[in-house]
């Protein structure tokens, strides 16, 4: 793809998510182009609150909705219910947590917004090309917009799937994926701000990579210290941030991550009950439909992960490249001396996602997700084997 | 380890390194040397691009024709798997393969099967894609070689002759596997079944071949950090104390003097090496991924197996050759990935080690080694499998215990069925 059309094209898919993410009453500011900065609004204000008491009164009438459907999804099972059932409010829950969370902390969401914008105004727009070559950010942006439509083709999919509820069901069903919504918004603001940090630290080591990478001529080499103290005051801003942002978002991600794994975990199940031959008229297309939702869940919890994988192995990189000026001997003092102070910021503050300090997001935790699935499936086949 | 030879002093080298020169031409590149054979079966299988030899320190792009038999060659070989995913599939074809006792046992073979396509199409996968990288990699080593023979007038071994044996071993593994599960079957085999039992031996043997190549490329690069590890020990403190306390032999002495102009040659090289380090991890992440998830799952069933085996009377010894087989060959590979990573590792974290041992050598040189040491500190490096885990030695372990827990479920699963196969006979 062209580099023109897929910056244009994630762009818009940005300026998308920020728009519906303000109609979902998410984010009551709005960006100023003269001020650049995010700036709040009274009216976005009033608006944010109308919606979400809206959507409050939606809530407890699902709830109560909820309540009185005694196996809703078709189960034919106990224990695969009450999961259903756990699935369900935990995803309430997950929705007033992340409603909760996002009023608190709506000065601290404008200040980080702010905080992008102008880390990149003070630094970045001097090296617009390397952004511009960064492919794999609007990949990723793709990517995640993808992933966060195929979660709602599924949701709708799976309400049309399962007959016989009659309009009640349905409708409950549509207004709860209006809901769910709100929670991969949430999801997707947390994944934008993994992938800004991604591209900033891709930036600061292409420009790095520059500057250890050619022969620096005399009268630039005052320049070289200065500009290296910028990166590395840069960098730290950057980790900085990255805490700040994980603190915010760290409870609605847990309680995401632990419904998917529920969710997950439940459908494979249902797979388990399909393939014991409970179900006679089996078919490639039922198998689909149940598959599907794991698949799509899958996707979308990975993507979370690989990008904090990729920050994670970016940030990395920098020390590599620094150990890269090791090479060259003829360096002023100073800069030395930036170097070096760089390099023991690099080792002693690390990039790193921790949600409630209970466990870092990377590719290891991922797996041990992914295991987790499998294992309590197999734990709740042993259970159910007497069924079976 | 690697250089134990006595290195010669500077000094030394300054006098006779013209004479050295003559007397010791440029040997054949070393990485050939050991691994040719390793090297020629990868590059017959299409899992290494055929590349020219330009000189004795470089390797050039393979030619046309080449590429084209590369492509052809793993073009066959995917038709090959999913032939045999076809009749996987398809019951009926290979079902006489299926000949155990209960329907848990047919699952695990069956998923067994197909992990093993998955690990070996994903190697072909991988291999194809990276071929350039693959290039790369060598003429990085090659490079480092040249380098150290240019300096140090030393060709550095490999010690890579384990590949050898562990091909041999594992395609007489391979056939052995195939006469067991032969004899095993009762009834006569169709032809269907010859072929799967064939191809699946191929997808086994080159999956594990390639790991074992991973495994050698490790043990190349540990050997380069070994001789820069080995260098700077010369320069420590108490080699520098033990060379001082001997009289009379001034001219053989390291002196601190050289270490200015040694020190950047080899901090070059060893940013170098981890370079090279990454970029094999890099290329290997996702089949050591997909092997190491084969294997684990593999040595799982077939230690399931045994248990079955041991505890029913109806003790069989083709069964139990073919646990013992599968065992030792996924465990003989597991153990060397896993040890060459660990000591590739080792070797490359214990540089900062070592140099820190210079800094109380001598106070003028002190602001060298701060350049390398304030660049390392708490920036260890890994090998990892895709980030999934980190393969060293502490992974064997890990992966046992993994082991054990699943048997223990395998088990309860066993005698769950057990029960309820008792309850429908009672009822009956």
């Amino acid at each position: 793809m062209g580099q023109r059309l897929r910056k244009r094209i994630s762009n818009i898919l940005l300026r998308v998510t920020v728009v519906s993410s303000i109609c979902f009453g998410l984010l009551p500011f709005y960006y100023n182009k003269q001020q650049q900065r995010f700036v709040s609004s009274k009216p976005l204000l009033i608006y944010k609150t109308c919606i979400n008491v809206t959507f409050f009164i939606l809530m407890t009438f699902l709830l109560s909705l909820f309540i009185e459907f005694d196996d809703a999804f078709g189960a034919g099972d106990p224990l695969a219910e009450l999961l259903n059932r756990l699935t369900i409010y935990i995803s309430f829950g997950d929705v007033l947590i992340t409603w909760w969370i996002n009023w608190t902390s709506r000065q601290r969401l404008q200040q980080l917004f702010n905080e992008f914008a102008s880390i990149e105004i003070d630094y970045l727009y001097r090296y617009k090309y390397f952004t511009d070559e960064c492919a794999t950010f609007d990949y990723y942006v793709f990517w995640k917009v993808f992933a966060t439509l195929l979660q709602n083709l599924s949701f709708f999919y799976s309400t049309t799937v399962t007959n016989n509820h009659g309009w009640l069901f349905i409708i409950f069903m549509f207004l709860l994926a209006l809901l769910t919504n709100i929670i991969f918004h949430v999801s997707t603001h947390f994944f934008l701000a993994v992938l800004f940090t991604y591209r900033f630290i891709w930036v600061l080591n292409r420009r790095l990579a520059s500057m250890a990478g050619n022969e620096v001529s005399s009268s630039r080499l005052r320049v070289l210290s200065i500009e290296i103290d910028n990166i590395a005051y840069i960098y730290t801003r950057l980790i900085r941030l990255c805490a700040h942002y994980t603190r915010i978002h760290q409870y609605q991600l847990l309680l995401l991550f632990g419904s998917m794994t529920l969710c997950n975990i439940e459908v494979l199940f249902y797979v388990r009950l399909l393939w014991s031959g409970k179900v006679n008229e089996l078919n490639a297309f039922n198998v689909f439909a149940i598959l599907q939702i794991v698949v799509v869940n899958i996707l979308d919890f990975w993507l979370t992960i690989t990008i904090c994988e990729q920050a994670l192995v970016t940030s990395q990189k920098t020390v590599e490249i620094l150990r890269g000026f090791n090479e060259n001997p003829k360096y002023l003092i100073d800069v030395e001396r930036s170097l070096e102070g760089f390099a023991i910021i690099c080792s002693n503050t690390k990039l790193r996602f921790n949600l409630c300090g209970l466990f870092d997001i990377n590719h290891s935790s991922g797996l041990n997700f992914l295991l987790t699935m499998i294992l309590y499936l197999i734990y709740l086949i042993q259970y159910y084997h007497e069924n079976l | 380890m690697s250089s134990n030879k006595v290195k010669p002093s500077p000094i030394q080298r300054h006098h006779n390194g013209l004479n050295q020169f003559l007397r010791q031409p440029p040997t054949h590149n070393s990485i050939f040397k050991d691994m040719r054979i390793t090297l020629c079966v990868l590059k017959a299988t299409g899992l290494l691009p055929i590349y020219e030899e330009v000189s004795s320190y470089e390797v050039g792009p393979p030619t046309k024709p080449k590429i084209y038999y590369s492509f052809f060659i793993r073009g066959v070989v995917q038709t090959f798997t999913l032939f045999n995913l076809y009749n996987l599939v398809t019951p009926g074809s290979t079902g006489q393969l299926f000949y155990s006792y209960s329907d848990t046992d047919n699952v695990n073979k069956w998923i067994e099967y197909l992990l093993c396509m998955l690990s070996h199409s994903a190697t072909v996968i991988i291999c194809g894609r990276n071929s350039k990288l693959f290039i790369k990699i060598l003429n990085e080593i090659l490079k480092v070689d040249e380098d150290v023979f240019d300096r140090f007038r030393e060709t550095l071994k490999n010690k890579c002759g384990f590949s050898l044996k562990y091909i041999v071993g594992i395609c007489i593994c391979q056939w052995y596997l195939i006469v067991l599960r032969v004899l095993a079957v009762k009834d006569t085999l169709n032809v269907n079944s010859y072929i799967f039992l064939f191809i699946y031996a191929v997808q086994n043997g080159m999956a594990t071949i390639f790991i074992v190549f991973t495994a050698a490329l490790l043990r190349i690069l540990k050997m380069r950090f070994a001789h820069i590890n080995t260098t700077l020990k010369g320069y420590t403190y108490s080699e520098q104390h033990k060379l001082r306390r001997i009289p009379g032999r001034d001219r053989d002495v390291i002196t601190m003097d050289s270490f200015p102009e040694e020190s950047l040659f080899i901090y070059r090289l060893h940013n170098k090496l981890l370079r090279i380090y990454r970029s094999i991890n890099d290329c290997c992440s996702l089949i050591l991924v997909a092997y190491m998830g084969y294997a684990f799952y593999t040595i799982t069933t077939t230690t399931y197996n045994l248990f079955v085996q041991i505890t029913t009377q109806r003790l069989s010894f083709n069964v139990l050759q073919t646990c013992f087989v599968w065992l030792a060959m996924h465990t003989c590979v597991l153990a060397l990935l896993s040890k060459n990573c660990g000591q590739a590792t080792d070797e490359a974290n214990g540089t900062s080690q070592v140099l820190a041992r210079v800094y109380g050598a001598s106070k003028d040189h002190q602001n060298i080694v701060d350049k390398f040491l304030t660049k390392s500190i708490k920036q260890e490096v890994q090998f990892t499998a895709y980030g999934f885990f980190i393969i060293d030695n502490s992974t064997l372990f890990k992966i046992f215990s993994a082991v054990t827990t699943y048997l223990v479920i395998l088990i309860q699963f066993k005698q769950l069925e057990d029960s309820k196969m008792e309850d429908d006979w009672s009822k009956l």
